[in-house]
């Protein structure tokens, strides 16, 4: 009986250790997943904000494509990427889960999309100086639909000419130019709620809403497919904009002599505080007077 | 009776150096782990380093224009007329190396922290006042605690 007894104590022994180096095991497990995913989660975060930060030292305009160079934005893994907009600054979420802030930086593509590589483009923004630039960027499985004038984009972009609505692919969006889509296409393009935009010379209409562009922004309503994002670029353009023009307004204090008077073009840079074409021209003409006159260009 | 408890004894005694082996195994795995984490962080500093030493020169607030078409240097008046606002905890300078001049630019002055790395680039300066160019060197300490 003793014997028996021992053998069974002996039993519940190992069974009651076991049970716990399994447990530990199993615990240990989970966190080293959970762990191995943050660190993926981090390779992530930081591909993307290396490779945008690298797109910022372009000093021509250019494209890439994954497939053909590694210097493109490759994010390593199939991401869920969402934009949203926060105090006007653009923000990107990573797989719901990393925000990365873009400082200063604009960037015009879809909203929500999930991808491993995309293609994009810059275009340096002047107005009449330069002012900043401008990233379009498109998931390499998006893609864009336009009806009306023509526009050039570079090959590498998915973009077709719209013939029938009805044979539109998943994640893509329709840019109308300079035309009015009929109600036939609306009503298609609601109920299977792709996103589309109307765009004209000087507006673009993302849903019911208008807002004001100049030419410089075309390129960039077509590659975007929310209204609240694009808003939020124009935000983040308009501050970049009043920047470089105060800097201007410093740059002609310093730049004054007894022989080259800055005050003409200093003034027509104070009622610069919006984008107007007239004042754009203004301000062209008096640079070139200042070279004329033997006087350092302000821009 | 006593062998039994003897044999108890050395299970649990075996139990027990298992243990002990199990929980060195994982100091050193937690180890290598911490010491693999620490040293991406510092490729991670590095990279955005050298990025950003890319982007200086490239920045419209400093990049030289005329009638409106940048070139590859850097604007003198424009770096005198520059306030950046918060650019993290670094200090960027410049300075002419040649043709001689002591002239030197502190554009941004915020060293918070013990650990710092220091990254330098030429460039190239342009005066429009004098319409001469020179040879510069700009430098990034990025400081960390």
């Amino acid at each position: 009986m003793k014997k028996a007894q021992a053998a069974q104590f002996n039993w519940i022994f190992i069974m009651v250790a076991g049970a716990i180096i399994l447990t530990f095991f199993i615990i240990f497990s989970i966190k080293f997943i959970d762990l191995q995913n943050k660190k993926t989660e981090f390779h992530i975060a930081r591909n993307f904000d290396i490779n945008i930060e690298s797109l910022k030292t372009s000093t021509e305009e250019m494209y890439c494509d994954t497939e053909i160079s590694d210097n493109c934005v490759s994010l390593g893994f199939q991401t869920n990427v969402n934009l949203e907009c926060n105090n006007n600054q653009l923000n990107i979420i990573l797989n719901n889960n990393i925000i990365h802030g873009l400082k200063d930086q604009t960037l015009f593509s879809p909203k929500e999309f999930k991808t491993k590589n995309m293609n994009f483009w810059i275009k340096k923004l002047k107005y009449p100086y330069y002012i900043t630039n401008l990233i379009y960027l498109q998931p390499q499985n998006h893609k864009i639909y336009i009806k009306g004038d023509d526009v050039d984009i570079p090959l590498i972009f998915n973009v077709e000419k719209l013939t029938t609505i009805n044979n539109i692919e998943k994640n893509s969006k329709v840019s109308f130019i300079n035309i009015i889509p009929t109600q036939e296409e609306i009503n298609y393009l609601k109920t299977n709620k792709i996103p589309y935009n109307i765009i004209t010379n000087n507006e673009v209409q993302f849903e019911d809403e208008e807002i004001e562009i100049n030419e410089e922004l075309i390129m960039a309503a077509i590659f975007s497919d929310n209204k609240e994002i694009f808003k939020c670029n124009l935000k983040q353009i308009e501050k970049q904009h009043y920047k470089i023009t105060q800097l201007y307004y410093n740059k002609a204090n310093i730049l004054k002599s007894e022989d080259c008077n800055y005050n003409i073009i200093q003034n027509t840079l104070t009622q610069f505080t919006e984008p107007k074409e007239e004042i754009k021209e203004l301000l062209i003409k008096q640079n070139q007077e200042l070279l004329s006159q033997n006087c350092p260009v302000l821009f | 009776m006593k062998k039994a408890q003897i044999q108890m004894q050395e299970t649990i005694l075996v139990i027990f150096i298992v243990t002990v082996i199990l929980i060195m195994g994982l100091i050193f795995f937690h180890k290598f782990q911490e010491k693999s984490i620490l040293n991406e962080q510092n490729n991670y500093k590095i990279t955005k380093l050298d990025n950003q030493l890319l982007t200086i020169p490239t920045q419209p607030e400093l990049q030289c224009s005329k009638l409106s078409e940048t070139e590859n240097c850097i604007d003198i008046t424009k770096l005198e007329a520059y306030k950046p606002r918060d650019l993290g905890k670094k200090i960027i300078k410049i300075n002419i190396i040649y043709p001689e001049d002591t002239r030197e630019w502190i554009i941004y002055n915020n060293p918070i922290g013990t650990n710092k790395l220091i990254r330098t680039s030429p460039i190239s300066l342009y005066d429009p006042k004098t319409n001469k160019y020179f040879i510069g060197k700009l430098t990034v300490e990025t400081y960390s605690i």
